[in-house]
């Protein structure tokens, strides 16, 4: 068993074992644990070891909510080409929303980049300068077919009920860099299907929540006074200690009083702090400009993608990143074209493209790259068959995702799907074996990140799940 | 269980068949061996069986799905799935189907094996499965995957020891009886005496009641309640039981203990923030939430309130006069669960259903944790699969959906009216009574439109020239209605012929009444032919949430089409200076991209655009701020037109739009807001009326796109008529019209004429626009319809009930047995399950339950029956838990092997007991437990107590603990002065408003309020118990959040409205209310200094910040 193993396993024990006390609330138990220095402060977000060396160090994860589609971005058919119009030639799965008709050809066009020669949709011309650096999955297969069940699954592991996020998961095995910020961020100008559930910690301890930000401009709660300024409240918190001291004389027993102290005390630290990391203000007008502030059509994504470095650099450990308003559209399924695929589709792009390869130019300009896993889809893909003329159903059979940075392999494709984009055929990829992947690329055991609830212990891969190797780099 | 969700399609089907099968296939008779057969198998087909299918199917330890492939009987008996083949019948057979590659699952994965050996496959199950005697030896001997193990319950499980009936014990003798006063405090002495630890001694009055009173209601004692214990002279056990029943009467009790309860049951008021109210969700759940809270004030026996949980709907008086609206209400507990979504798999969702009412029952009732035996036994209890299956049997003879609902959505709940069944039927007689009037009058009403477009039809030439007049305004004041009376024409008549011949640039008036929209009273609407374009007025004083969209206070709304413009027209009735001013504001930020707007001014017959623009979704535009230059001075000439157009854009369906419209000259204003009692009250609502009483002033209309003139384009004279209407000479016109009406006297164009009278032709009106004459007949038949609305008794409201029979529609409709779901999947059918109870407990000769009934009953009566050992158990240990922080058993819902032993087992018994002697009150056990000297002690331990006993599990302290996020809200409006006890009720949406915390609405998605915050239950799972964390933006809310300082700055308030101005009394009085004491030496100190480092601020300000930083407080937020 691991240092971590055992940490954890301690944790759990005291909880279970029900002292009542919140994790901050442990700290002298914990400081008995030697191996578990770090836990010692009591600081749930305190950085933990991982079970193996970790290639990644954090994950910005951009979420094309609505079900962007593979056929006419990263998984070219040509089948579809030379067989529009026709009927599909097997019989689709009974578990459909609408029956759709027939082939579509994609309205777009592939070309190969980079020396890997990987095809990317023309809608993509500036990601596709980093071709090199994508590890592209085609054969991607989820279970549910419809947005609320699917976004679920693909944050959780569970399409229905309750269950913690990945980056709960994250932050709760790993801790996080910086305590004056949440561990996990979860920037989304407008909700995404399904909503905080995506990023709930559910049963685990509420530190391990996503924190949502969806007001760029005002992006943290409660970090300003409306009534008194910083040097009086400095007071203020002078005037509380001395309270809170003379109530603890005779408590002295009880750890969670001076877990509370404290946190009044990092809240203040916050106030200047947090706002800082979050402002993108502060960056120069070339970076501004790189990420598209400059250009109404991908300031929105830009903001949170230049947000999302800004985070990363400062030690945030899960950065989910959705996108879910351009400068004509919010909605909570921006990807999601049931119609409009010739308008919408386009216009998706356009305003992610330039700010996510913004991103990955200026993660790897910085050395950041190489140990930021930065993960691209969406819930689903969609139907290689036409939903009236211009539009595509949902599609959880085979799609496509892609990875980038943190100790993946760039220049990859990795699996199919069958000629016409229909069923991933070859080396498929399900939901649990990308969370596996992802945990493992950030040193966690999948199998071994486990907490104990209602009388059984949990996992984010449930009972399911194996590490795609394939996708990572050796080295 | 979610990779089960690719089983689909047609194995949904075809497993389910093959289940059947199943026993039929083992008495299959034995094939002919050592014939061809034999051969065929060992050339074709053993090949295949060993290298594509062996390294997964073969004859390793670890196989997939349970399935090996070795023998013709292994085959037979199949895996997780069933059978794999049936002899002869390829079609029927899974081999074949997995290895056609058609659906999932498909086999072999990697890929799809040539034709060649797929149609050997074929053949060989068509043959019969010949396989050469002598080679299944595996199967003779008891192949692992054919004999499937059950799970054995004997005497060593029904040993366990929450499984044991309830024994009384009677308490201990102890050596220090002054120590233990109560038979509680026997069981705990004894225990304190074996580890030699003293008990801590009893807390101070101050401290005692703070505590008590918190425990009880979940609020702060009054200064008043705290100084009247600290003075009652009676002894320390008399005066303090006094408090207890005190409080025990208190309606805040039910708030706080029901509050526990909806922690447990996952209680949510909404599923969703974006549909909240919407048909899929459980707006109403309050119902089940003030039933809840109420029972526990009303001490509702805890059977009764098990009984009335689990089957409320069948425990209704047999008088169909009567009803019991609590028992209905009560299965919200079935009702209010979550299950996902939007979800097209239906029967996913409907086992969901079925898995969250399990999990529900039984661990909050038996502490057991059955639905871990969903998709195989049970790991460590003995809970066979069968008997989650029994129990689901019961459940999906159950339902809480009227059907399964559309696959592209969610499902839309059931609502059940909470009325006698005898009310309910009375008033759908007479609902049936009013629809068969209406339709009466309907009937009678076309036949009076046809005979009235028939005696018009010899008006035509008139209706012609009236038409143009009108339109072209030069006729001066011609309103329509004034024309048609001038030349006794039919207004209805003329307004359409105003459009059939291309003049109908004024648009269509929208003329079909809705009356209350989606049944909210006081919102009306009117539409045209179709639900689009519409008007919708809110008459009432608050706004009302209507499916995404929101419709302020006594509002005026407009709705285009998704082709079709809706227009506000206002006809002048005098000429003048006016000025306009209007705002519109998208009402449905929800969805949808805005909407467009103009501002028209017609003069003649030419329309003017004074403004116009576009509004983002969301938003809102202030039209005179906007164009204020074009709008502040518009000459207007009597009969002109202004009018507010609202385009759709993409999205249409969310374009609702909410306007306000003033059109003022010198003398007089119009205010669109005019209309909204007006158009409730008058039956006739658009066109409308101004203030004056002016008729069609207001007129709500679609803008047509067509022209409608088609019919009459085939008239040679319609030419002539063309040339007339743009000469606009009056004599010119009028023989045109003369000429038209001629022809259409012609045999020729008969069948243009007849166009004319037939629906939708100029002829034909609405009921509505009949003149007088004509809708006289009807006075009466319409008075004897209102008499009869009128009468009807007002709607009952709805709740989510649960009911007897499956989802209707579904394949579980009706009363049934379910199939055991292998590894939980409902693709994968087994064997039938008679419904039953849990066989550990129940045993296994318990009578079958009824075949018509759900069994529901026979449930909740089994678990409330006193003889249950674990039920008594389980909520004693529940209300233990609550008073002590943690329950004698510390795992509250799990009372089995995962579970923790109770840490004094015949202190339990003994509680459980007495709660089934006082006849399961649950107000009793609480006055019980709190005159015990253990409820009393102080919380601080002593050294030896840390030492011998950290967890404090033998009880020598009382457990300090954290204020709930509802305790603290409640609290800050308490010392405020602000809280208001208005009980009950829909959930309040405003966390200002100042009632109790556990009325704010607890939306099931929403994750970052306050409550959430704070550590408050999550509405998605059951809680026993809440998580107590210390993270920074607590102390950030604290700090900063406007409610917070609002509160403070209410408490400074009372302190410096008290008489004495003295700055100490003043702390004291500060100290006294937030505290509930005064102030000592160090904390008078750190006030002062605050206070003077404060000085530049106002009085009330320095004081706020003073009365924040006692909120922030350790001692504040901690309950000793």
């Amino acid at each position: 068993m691991s240092s971590h193993d055992r940490a954890i396993d301690r944790r759990r024990m005291l909880r279970l074992a029900g002292t009542g006390f919140g994790l901050l609330g442990l700290r002298g138990l914990l400081a008995e644990d030697e191996s578990s220095a770090a836990d010692a402060s009591g600081d749930p977000l305190a950085v933990r070891p991982p079970h193996h060396a970790a290639r990644a160090k954090r994950v910005i994860f951009l979420f094309m909510s609505g079900g962007p589609s593979h056929v006419d971005l990263f998984d070219p058919k040509p089948r579809l080409q030379s067989d529009d119009g026709k009927p599909l030639p097997f019989a689709m799965p009974h578990l459909e929303r609408t029956r759709t008709g027939n082939l579509l050809a994609s309205p777009f066009r592939f070309s190969k980049h980079g020396e890997s020669g990987i095809p990317v949709s023309e809608l993509f011309p500036e990601l596709a300068k980093h071709a090199d650096r994508l590890c592209v999955v085609r054969s991607m297969v989820a279970d549910n077919i419809n947005h609320n069940g699917a976004c679920l699954q693909m944050n959780t592991g569970e399409q229905t009920f309750s269950r913690p996020s990945i980056g709960s998961w994250l932050t709760y095995g790993l801790g996080s860099e910086n305590r004056d910020l949440p561990g996990f961020v979860v920037i989304s100008p407008s909700q995404p299907a399904q909503g905080a559930p995506l990023w709930s910690s559910s049963f685990l301890p509420a530190a391990y929540q996503g924190t949502l930000i969806n007001d760029l401009a005002k992006p943290l709660a409660n970090i300003e006074n409306p009534r008194f300024g910083r040097d009086l409240q400095r007071k203020q918190l002078d005037a509380l200690a001395r309270i809170n001291a003379a109530h603890r004389a005779s408590r002295e027993d009880d750890s969670r009083l001076s877990a509370r102290i404290e946190s009044f005390e990092l809240a203040f630290r916050m106030q200047t702090r947090a706002p800082e990391a979050f402002d993108v203000d502060r960056e120069s007008p070339a970076t501004k400009k790189l990420y598209g502030l400059d250009d109404p059509i991908t300031k929105i994504f830009g903001t949170q993608c230049l947000m999302a470095r800004r985070l990363a650099e400062r030690g945030v450990r899960f950065i989910q990143v959705y996108h879910t308003e351009t400068s004509k559209r919010k909605s909570c399924q921006l990807w999601d074209q049931h119609g409009g695929l010739k308008e919408e589709l386009p216009a998706n792009c356009a305003a992610t493209d330039r700010p996510i390869a913004a991103l990955l130019s200026d993660l790897a300009a910085r050395g950041l790259l190489e140990d930021t896993l930065v993960v691209w889809g969406g819930e689903f893909g969609r139907t290689p068959t036409a939903e009236g003329k211009n539009g595509r159903e949902h599609h959880p059979f085979g799609f496509s995702m892609w990875l980038a940075g943190g100790g993946v392999q760039g220049g990859l494709v990795h699996g199919a799907t069958d000629e016409f984009g229909w069923h991933a055929v070859e080396n498929k990829v399900h939901v649990h074996d990308l969370h596996a992947t992802i945990l493992h690329l950030m040193g966690l055991d999948h199998t071994k990140l486990t907490y104990r609830f209602g009388g059984r212990d949990y996992r984010l891969t449930d009972v399911f799940g194996n590490v795609v190797r394939e996708l990572i780099a050796r080295g | 269980m979610s990779r089960a969700a690719r089983f689909l399609g047609v194995f949904r089907h075809t497993a389910r068949c093959l289940m059947i099968l199943t026993a039929a296939a083992s008495a299959w008779p034995e094939p002919v061996r050592g014939d061809d057969g034999g051969e065929f198998f060992e050339t074709k087909i053993r090949p295949i069986l060993a290298n594509r299918c062996g390294e997964c199917h073969g004859s390793a330890a670890k196989i997939k799905g349970g399935l090996r492939l070795t023998s013709r009987e292994a085959i037979l008996a199949g895996g997780d799935s069933g059978a794999a083949a049936v002899p002869g019948k390829p079609e029927e057979s899974l081999l074949v189907q997995v290895l056609s590659y058609v659906d999932e699952p498909r086999m072999p994965p990697a890929a799809r094996l040539p034709e060649a050996e797929r149609s050997a496959i074929e053949e060989w199950i068509r043959r019969g499965m010949p396989w050469p005697a002598g080679d299944s030896t595996a199967a003779a001997t008891g192949d692992p995957s054919s004999a499937r193990k059950s799970m054995t319950i004997g005497p060593r499980e029904r040993s366990f020891w929450s499984f044991q009936p309830i024994r009384r014990v009677a308490p201990p003798s102890v050596r220090h009886p002054e120590l233990a006063p109560t038979p509680i405090d026997r069981f705990l002495q004894a225990g304190l005496e074996r580890a030699a630890i003293e008990p801590a001694p009893a807390t101070d009055r101050r401290t005692l009641i703070r505590r008590a009173t918190f425990d009880l209601t979940g609020l702060p004692p009054s200064l008043d309640e705290i100084e009247r214990f600290v003075a009652d002279a009676d002894s320390d056990d008399r005066a303090f039981i006094r408090v207890v029943d005190r409080l025990l009467a208190s309606p805040r009790y039910g708030e706080k203990w029901g509050r526990h309860w909806l922690d447990l049951v996952r209680y949510a008021d909404s599923r969703d923030s974006r549909g909240v109210g919407s048909d899929t969700d459980i707006l109403e759940a309050w119902h089940y939430r003030d039933y809840v809270v109420s029972a526990f004030n009303r001490d509702l026996p805890y059977d009764r309130f098990i009984r009335e949980q689990i089957a409320g709907d069948l425990l209704q008086p047999s008088d169909p006069a009567a009803v019991d609206v609590d028992a209905l209400v009560a299965t919200g507990l079935l009702t209010i669960g979550e299950w996902g979504t939007g979800d097209a798999d239906k029967e996913k969702m409907m086992t969901d259903i079925v898995a969250d009412q399990i999990d529900v029952v039984s661990r909050a009732f038996l502490g057991l944790t059955i639905g871990c035996a969903r998709c195989h036994d049970h790991k460590f209890d003995p809970i066979p699969q069968a008997d989650y299956y029994g129990l689901a049997g019961i459940f999906f003879s159950t339902h809480i959906l009227p059907d399964p609902g559309p696959k592209t959505n969610g499902s839309p709940m059931l609502r059940t009216p909470l009325a006698a069944p005898a009310a309910i039927e009375a008033a759908r007689k007479q609902r049936e009574r009013i629809e068969r009037l209406e339709t009466e009058r309907k009937t009678k009403t076309a036949a009076a439109i046809a005979e009235l477009a028939v005696r018009e039809r010899g008006k035509t030439a008139d209706y012609l020239l009236a038409a143009w007049e009108s339109a072209s305004g030069s006729k001066s004041g011609s309103a329509i209605d004034d024309s048609a009376r001038e030349r006794g024409l039919v207004a209805g008549i003329l307004r359409r012929w105003v459009v059939a011949l291309g003049l109908g640039d004024l648009g269509t008036p929208l003329l079909r009444p809705l009356r209350r929209v989606r049944d909210v009273a006081g919102v009306d609407a009117w539409a045209g032919p179709a639900d689009t374009p519409s008007i919708t007025v809110n008459a009432n004083s608050t706004s009302q949430q209507i499916l995404t969209f929101t419709l302020p206070p006594r509002s005026v709304n407009l709705h285009p089409a998704p082709d079709r413009p809706v227009a506000l027209v206002w006809r002048a009735p005098a000429a003048g200076t006016h000025r306009i001013e209007a705002t519109l504001a998208d009402a449905d930020a929800a969805c949808g991209d805005g909407f467009g707007w103009r501002i028209e001014h017609r003069r003649g017959r030419t329309w003017t655009t004074l403004a116009e623009g576009a509004v983002e979704n969301g938003g809102r535009v202030d039209v005179t701020r906007q164009a204020a230059a074009r709008l502040e001075r518009v000459e207007i000439a009597e009969g002109d037109r202004l009018r507010l157009v609202v385009l759709p854009k993409s999205g249409h369906a969310c374009d609702t739009t909410a306007v306000t419209w003033k059109i003022a000259s010198e003398k007089e204003t119009w205010d669109v807001a005019e209309l909204v009692t007006d158009l409730i009250a008058g039956g006739r609502g658009n066109p409308h009326v101004d203030h004056a009483g002016r008729p069609e002033v207001w007129t709500a209309v679609e803008l047509a796109t067509a022209a409608p003139a088609k019919n009459l384009d085939r008239l040679a004279s319609f030419a002539r008529w063309r040339a007339a209407v743009d000469g606009a000479e009056r004599v010119a016109v009028a023989a045109a019209a003369k000429s038209i009406a001629e022809e259409l006297a012609q045999p020729g164009a008969a069948a243009t004429s007849d166009e004319l009278v037939k629906p939708g032709g100029p002829f034909v009106v609405e009921a509505a626009e009949l003149p007088e004459e004509l809708a006289r007949p009807f006075v009466a038949l319409d008075a004897e319809i209102e008499a009869l609305r009128k009468s009807l008794p007002p709607t009952p409201a709805v709740g989510l009930v649960a009911r007897e029979g499956g989802v209707p529609r579904s394949p579980h409709a009706g009363i049934h047995d379910s199939r055991i779901h292998i590894r939980g999947e409902y693709t994968r059918l087994g064997a039938v399950v008679p419904r039953h109870f849990p066989v550990v407990i129940a045993g296994e000769d318990r009578p079958a339950l009824p075949a018509d009934s759900s069994g529901r009953r026979e449930l909740s009566e089994w678990i409330a029956d006193p003889s249950n050992p674990l039920t008594a158990r389980v909520m004693a240990n529940r209300v233990w838990q609550h008073h002590f922080g943690e329950g004698l058993v510390r795992t509250a819902g799990n009372f089995g092997k995962l579970g923790e032993p109770p840490s004094h087992p015949e202190l339990l018994d003994h509680l459980a007991s007495r709660l089934i002697e006082s006849g399961w009150s649950i107000k009793s056990l609480h006055r019980e437990i709190m005159a015990s000297a253990a409820y009393r002690r102080s919380s601080r331990p002593s050294s030896d107590a840390t030492a011998r006993d950290p967890e404090n599990r033998l009880l020598s302290r009382f457990r300090r603990r954290r204020l709930t996020s509802e305790e603290l809200r409640d609290a800050l409006l308490t010392i405020a002065g602000r809280l208001e006890t208005t009980a009950g009720g829909p959930a309040d949406r405003d966390f200002e408003t100042p009632r109790r915390t556990l009325y704010q609405i607890c939306i099931r998605s929403d994750r970052s309020s306050f409550g959430p915050l704070f550590d408050a239950a999550d509405p998605a799972a059951l809680i026993e118990k809440r998580i107590d964390s210390t993270v920074a933006p607590q102390a950030l809310f604290l700090l900063n959040h406007p409610f917070v300082v609002a509160r403070a700055g209410e408490t400074a308030r009372r302190v410096l409205d008290a008489p004495s101005g003295d700055r100490s009394a003043r702390i004291d009085r500060l100290h006294e209310i937030v505290f509930g004491r005064s102030a000592g030496t160090e904390e008078r100190a750190a006030a002062e200094l605050l206070l003077d480092s404060a000085r530049d601020l106002e009085p009330q300000a320095a004081w706020t910040l003073l009365a924040q930083t006692l909120i922030c407080a350790n001692e504040f937020m901690f309950v000793d």
